[in-house]
C-alpha cells in the first residue's frame, strides 16, 4: 500500500507539467537585432517562428526621444513575416518593439530591441529580449483556472463520488442525503460558472487592450473585441468556455435539462463546422462565419422554444439526459486546451493536455466539493464522511495516476532537457509547480493514510466528529495548496515554453555563412556562434543544384587564428539532402577560420574557408612586431605590379556574392560577380555590363585605385600578430587587426618572405569576406572592352 | 508574488568552465604538431616479393594533403620506373594511402620514396624504404 502512494508521489514529482508549446517569437530580423548600421534601413523585417494573426500583431519603431518614425506594418500572406516600414532615419539609436498573436495556440508575446544608424557602436548587448509574462493576464489566467476547475469538480463529483458512494443506505435517507449535497454543490457550480463568464470576458478585453494599446472606448467601439472573440483561437476559447459555463449554469428543471441537451449538440455541431472550414481563425471574415451564426441561430431559437412547450404537455416523459452535464464540463475543457500551448503541437498533445486538465478538475475540484458537501449538520456528516472521503479516495488517486503520466509527456514535450529548468523562465516556473506539488501530495497522503482509516473506523471510532474535523482542516490546506499551483500554472501559460525559447534565442544567434569553390556551394549554419559548445550544420549543392551523392563525406576544420590551437578535423554527419551536422564543437572566444571541404572519390576535395570570430572585440593588444609585418605587406603589396583577386562575401543569413578581380596597378581593374555583373576600370572610365549585354561607359571623377583588398592593409587599428601558418610556397604570419572604427574585424595571412598578402577574412555587420589573392606580377591585362 | 531570481554563476563555476572548455578543445585536437607515420605498404618495407608488382601502396596514420604529398619508386640506377603520378589515393576517403602504378619492371631492388605532407597542419614528413624483386 505504501508502495503504491510513494510510486505516486513520485509519478507526480516528476509530472506537474502544464500544457504547453507554440509562442510566437522573432526567430530573425533585419537589421538584426543590437546591430549598427552604416545606412537608414527602408524596413523593418520582423520573420516569427510560426504565423501570427494580422490584426492583432504589430510593432513599431522608435527615436531617441520616443517618437515613432514607423508606418503601419503588414503581415505577409503566411503570417510569419512582417515588414514596418520607416521613414527617413537619422543617425541615431533605434527601439523596436513588437507584440505577436499566434494563430497556432493564441498565445501572445512582445519583446524589443534596438539598432544603431551611423553611430558606429553597437546599442548595448542586454538591451531588448522578451517581453515578461503580463501580470494582468496572469491573474484573469488564474481566476479563471481556478474557476474552471471547481466547476467542472462540481459537476463530475456528484455523479463520480456522491451518488455511488451513498448506495447500499436507505433509499429514502440517500435521496435526502444526496439532495441536501446537490443544493450546496449548486452553490459552487453557480459562482464558479459565473466566474468562468467574467474570466474569460476579462480575458478577452485584457488581450486586447494589451495588443492595441488602446482605451477601453477605443477597443470597444473600434469592434477589436469581436474581431478577437470571433477571429482568432483564444476568443474561441473564450467563447467555448462562455457558452458551456452558461449550459451548466441551467437548472435541473425538465426545460433547463431540454435547453442543456439542445445547446450542447448545437455547439459540438458548431464546432464541427468549424474544423471543416479550416479552425476559427480560417473562418473569421469569410462569408461561412456569418451563413454559421445565422444556423445557429435559428437552431437557438427552436431550441428554446421546444424547452418551453414541451415541458407543458401533460404526462411526458422527459429523459435525463444525465450525460449531458459531463460532456458539457469536458467541453469547458477542451475551451481551455484551445488556448494552451499543447494546441500548437499535435493532437495527442491536444488530448494530453485535455486528460491533465480533467484529471486535476476530478482531484482538486472534487477535494472542494468533497470539503463542500461535508460542511452538513454533525450528524450527517457522520454519515457521510465515512463514506465519501474513502470513494473520493480512489478517484483521487486514479486523477493522480493521470497527471502524473501527462504531466512527464507535456514535460518531455516542452522542456528539451535538464539544463532548460534553470535557464528559461518557463523551466524555471515549471520548477517551482514540481516543488509546489509536493506539499500537496504530502497532504494528500497524510489524509488517505493516516485520517482515513480513522473514519472508516466507523461506529467504533469513539468521537468520529474530531478525524473529520481534522480532515476538513487538511483537506482546505490541500485546496489553498493546489491554487497557489494554478498561480503558477497560469505563469506558465503566458511563457513561452522552453522548447521554443532555446530554439529561438539560439536562431537569433545562428549565423549562416555561404562559400564556393568551383561548382560547390555551401552554407555553414553556426549555432550560437558564441564562445563554447558550437553546433555546425553544412548544407552542400553541387552544380545542378543536386546534393551530393551518398558516399560524399563533408568535413569542418577548424583553426584558432589568434593562437596555436588547433586545427581539429570533424567529420560532418549526414542528415539527408545535402545535409551534415557536426554537434557540441567546443570553440574559446577569438580568431577562427572554418574549412569545410567535400571529399568525393577520385577528385580533389571541394574546399571554402569561412571566417567566424567569437566573443567581444578588441581582446587583443597592439602588437608592434605584427604592425611592422603590416606596414611592410601594404608596401610590398604597393610595390606589385599586377594579382588576381577572389572575394566571396556572404550576408551571414545565406547570400553569397563571388567578385574575381584582376588588378593593374595602378589604376587598372577587371571584375566578374556571380551575380553576371562585368565591369573594367581603365583609369577614370568604367565600363559596365550585365551578363553578355552591351557595355556601358561611364566617366568617374577621379581615376579608380587598383588596390583591391590592399586598401584594407592601410588604416589599422588594434594589430595583433596571430600563428604561423603554411601558405603555398612559403610560410605566412596570421596578422590581425581592425578598422579605425572598430566596426570591421580582419585576419590575414602575410607571407614571411615576400610580405604578400595571400588571404583575407574579414568580419562586419553582415558581411563575411573571405578573400584570396594570387597571380602576382603575372603577365594580366587590362583593357578596354571592345 | 512569486519571484524568481537567476543565480549567477559564481567565480569557481566559471574556472570550472573555462577548464572544462579548455580540456574540451584540447581533447578535440588529438595531437598539435601531428605528423604523418607510415603504418604498412605493399610491397613491405625490405621485403622481398616473386612477382614484379604493378602498384606501390603505402598507408598512413594521419590524413594527407593530395596537392603537395608525392610518392616516386626508383630502380638501382635511380631512374623512375612510376608513372610520375605517385600520391595521394583519391579513391581513399580517409586521404591516408599514397599510391604509385608502375611500369613493368624486372628483378632487383626498388626504392620508395615518399613525402607525407599532413592536410591540417602542412607537417612535412619523409621517407624511404626498399624492396626487391627476385629474379
Amino acid at each position: 500500500m505504501s508502495a503504491r502512494a510513494l510510486a505516486c508521489a513520485l509519478g507526480l514529482w516528476l509530472a506537474a507539467a502544464v500544457p504547453a508549446a507554440a509562442h510566437s517569437l522573432v526567430e530573425r530580423s533585419v537589421p538584426a537585432a543590437n546591430s549598427a548600421l552604416d545606412r537608414a534601413p527602408r524596413q523593418v523585417e520582423l520573420r516569427f517562428n510560426e504565423s501570427v494573426d494580422a490584426s492583432f500583431s504589430t510593432a513599431t519603431v522608435t527615436d531617441p526621444a520616443g517618437a515613432r518614425v514607423s508606418g503601419p506594418p503588414a503581415v505577409s500572406a503566411d503570417g510569419r513575416t512582417m515588414i514596418v516600414p520607416l521613414e527617413d532615419l537619422p543617425h541615431g539609436f533605434y527601439t523596436v518593439r513588437w507584440r505577436a498573436l499566434s494563430t497556432t495556440d493564441g498565445h501572445t508575446t512582445s519583446g524589443v530591441f534596438a539598432f544603431t544608424v551611423g553611430l558606429g557602436a553597437r546599442p548595448p548587448e542586454q538591451f531588448g529580449g522578451l517581453a515578461g509574462p503580463d501580470l494582468l493576464l496572469a491573474v484573469v489566467r488564474w481566476a479563471g483556472f481556478v474557476a474552471v476547475t471547481l466547476l467542472v469538480g462540481a459537476v463530475l463529483f456528484p455523479w463520480l463520488v456522491l451518488e455511488p458512494s451513498l448506495r447500499g443506505l436507505d433509499p429514502i435517507e440517500a435521496l435526502r442525503l444526496d439532495l441536501d449535497a446537490a443544493a450546496r454543490l449548486r452553490v459552487v457550480v453557480v459562482i464558479s460558472a459565473a466566474a468562468v463568464v467574467i474570466a474569460a470576458a476579462a480575458e478577452i478585453l485584457v488581450r486586447v487592450l494589451a495588443l492595441t494599446e488602446a482605451s477601453l472606448r477605443d477597443v470597444v467601439a473600434g469592434g477589436h473585441l469581436w474581431v478577437m472573440a470571433a477571429g482568432t483561437n483564444p476568443g474561441w476559447a473564450a467563447v467555448i468556455r462562455v457558452a458551456m459555463a452558461a449550459l451548466l449554469l441551467l437548472p435541473s428543471a425538465p426545460w433547463g435539462r431540454l435547453l442543456r441537451a439542445a445547446g450542447l449538440s448545437w455547439f459540438v455541431l458548431l464546432v464541427g463546422i468549424v474544423m471543416l472550414f479550416g479552425g476559427p481563425a480560417a473562418l473569421a471574415g469569410s462569408d461561412h462565419l456569418a451563413l454559421v451564426v445565422l444556423v445557429g441561430a435559428v437552431y437557438g431559437i427552436v431550441s428554446l422554444m421546444l424547452a418551453i412547450i414541451l415541458p407543458q404537455i401533460p404526462d411526458i416523459r422527459l429523459p435525463e439526459l444525465a450525460a449531458v452535464r459531463p460532456m458539457a464540463a469536458g467541453l469547458l475543457l477542451l475551451g481551455v486546451t484551445l488556448n494552451s500551448h499543447a494546441w500548437g503541437s499535435g493532437p495527442l498533445a491536444a488530448a494530453t493536455d485535455w486528460l491533465h486538465l480533467l484529471a486535476a478538475a476530478v482531484w482538486i475540484g472534487g477535494l472542494a466539493c468533497l470539503l463542500v458537501s461535508l460542511v452538513a449538520p454533525r450528524e450527517d456528516r457522520a454519515i457521510l464522511a465515512p463514506r465519501l472521503v474513502p470513494r473520493f479516495s480512489g478517484v483521487a488517486a486514479a486523477g493522480l495516476a493521470v497527471m502524473a503520466a501527462t504531466g512527464v509527456y507535456a514535460a518531455w514535450l516542452h522542456v528539451p532537457h535538464l539544463d532548460a529548468f534553470t535557464a528559461t523562465s518557463y523551466g524555471r516556473y515549471l520548477g517551482v509547480k514540481l516543488l509546489l506539488v509536493v506539499p500537496l501530495v504530502a497532504l494528500g497522503a497524510v489524509n488517505r493514510f493516516l485520517i482515513r482509516p480513522r473514519l472508516a473506523g466507523g461506529p467504533t471510532a469513539p468521537d468520529p466528529a474530531s478525524p473529520v474535523g481534522r480532515f476538513l482542516g487538511l483537506g482546505g490546506a490541500e485546496a489553498a495548496v493546489a491554487a497557489g499551483i494554478l498561480v503558477v500554472v497560469a505563469l506558465l501559460t503566458a511563457t513561452p515554453p522552453a522548447r521554443v525559447s532555446l530554439a529561438t534565442s539560439t536562431a537569433a544567434q545562428a549565423l549562416r555563412l555561404a562559400g564556393l569553390d568551383g561548382d560547390v556551394r555551401v552554407a555553414l549554419d553556426v549555432e550560437p556562434a558564441r564562445p563554447g559548445p558550437n553546433r555546425f550544420e553544412v548544407t552542400v549543392t553541387t552544380g545542378d543544384g543536386a546534393p551530393p551523392d551518398e558516399d560524399a563525406r563533408v568535413l569542418v576544420r577548424v583553426t584558432k587564428l589568434d593562437e596555436e590551437l588547433g586545427p581539429a578535423t570533424h567529420i560532418a554527419a549526414g542528415t539527408g539532402a545535402g545535409r551534415y551536422a557536426v554537434e557540441g564543437v567546443v570553440l574559446p572566444e577569438g580568431w577562427w577560420e572554418v574549412e569545410v571541404l567535400l571529399r568525393r572519390r577520385g577528385v580533389l576535395d571541394a574546399s571554402t574557408r569561412l571566417p567566424l570570430r567569437l566573443g567581444p572585440a578588441g581582446a587583443a593588444p597592439e602588437d608592434a612586431t605584427a604592425r611592422g609585418l603590416l606596414e611592410a605587406s601594404a608596401a610590398a603589396m604597393a610595390a606589385a605590379a599586377t594579382w588576381r583577386e577572389e572575394d566571396q562575401i556572404s550576408d551571414g543569413s545565406g547570400g553569397l556574392v563571388v567578385t574575381s578581380l584582376e588588378l593593374v596597378r595602378p589604376d587598372r581593374i577587371r571584375a566578374r560577380t556571380s551575380t553576371g555583373v562585368e565591369v573594367v576600370f581603365v583609369g577614370a572610365t568604367r565600363y559596365l555590363r550585365e551578363g553578355t549585354g552591351p557595355w556601358h561607359r561611364a566617366e568617374m571623377s577621379r581615376p579608380i585605385a587598383a588596390d583591391g583588398a590592399l586598401q584594407y592593409l592601410r588604416a589599422a587599428a588594434r594589430v595583433a600578430r596571430g600563428r604561423r601558418v603554411p601558405c603555398g610556397a612559403e610560410a605566412c604570419r596570421v596578422i590581425m587587426w581592425e578598422s579605425p572604427d572598430g566596426e570591421a574585424a580582419f585576419a590575414g595571412w602575410i607571407g614571411e618572405a615576400t610580405r604578400r598578402l595571400h588571404r583575407l577574412l574579414m568580419v562586419a555587420p553582415q558581411h563575411y569576406m573571405t578573400g584570396r589573392l594570387f597571380d602576382f606580377d603575372t603577365a594580366i591585362q587590362v583593357e578596354p572592352p571592345e | 508574488m512569486l519571484r524568481h531570481t537567476p543565480r549567477a554563476p559564481g567565480s569557481m563555476g566559471m574556472l570550472l568552465l573555462a577548464v572544462g572548455l579548455m580540456a574540451a578543445v584540447l581533447g578535440s585536437v588529438p595531437d598539435a604538431a601531428a605528423h604523418a607515420k607510415l603504418v604498412r605498404a605493399e610491397p613491405a618495407p625490405g621485403s622481398t616479393v616473386k612477382t614484379p608488382p604493378r602498384v606501390v601502396r603505402v598507408v598512413f596514420d594521419d590524413e594527407l594533403d593530395p596537392k603537395t604529398s608525392t610518392l616516386a619508386v626508383t630502380d638501382q640506377r635511380g631512374r623512375r620506373v612510376d608513372d610520375g603520378k605517385g600520391g595521394v589515393d583519391l579513391d581513399d576517403l580517409d586521404r591516408k594511402t599514397m599510391l604509385a602504378r608502375l611500369r613493368p619492371i624486372g628483378s632487383g631492388a626498388y626504392t620508395v620514396r615518399w613525402k607525407a605532407v599532413s592536410a591540417d597542419d602542412q607537417y612535412v614528413a619523409q621517407g624511404t624504404f626498399r624492396f626487391t624483386v627476385a629474379p
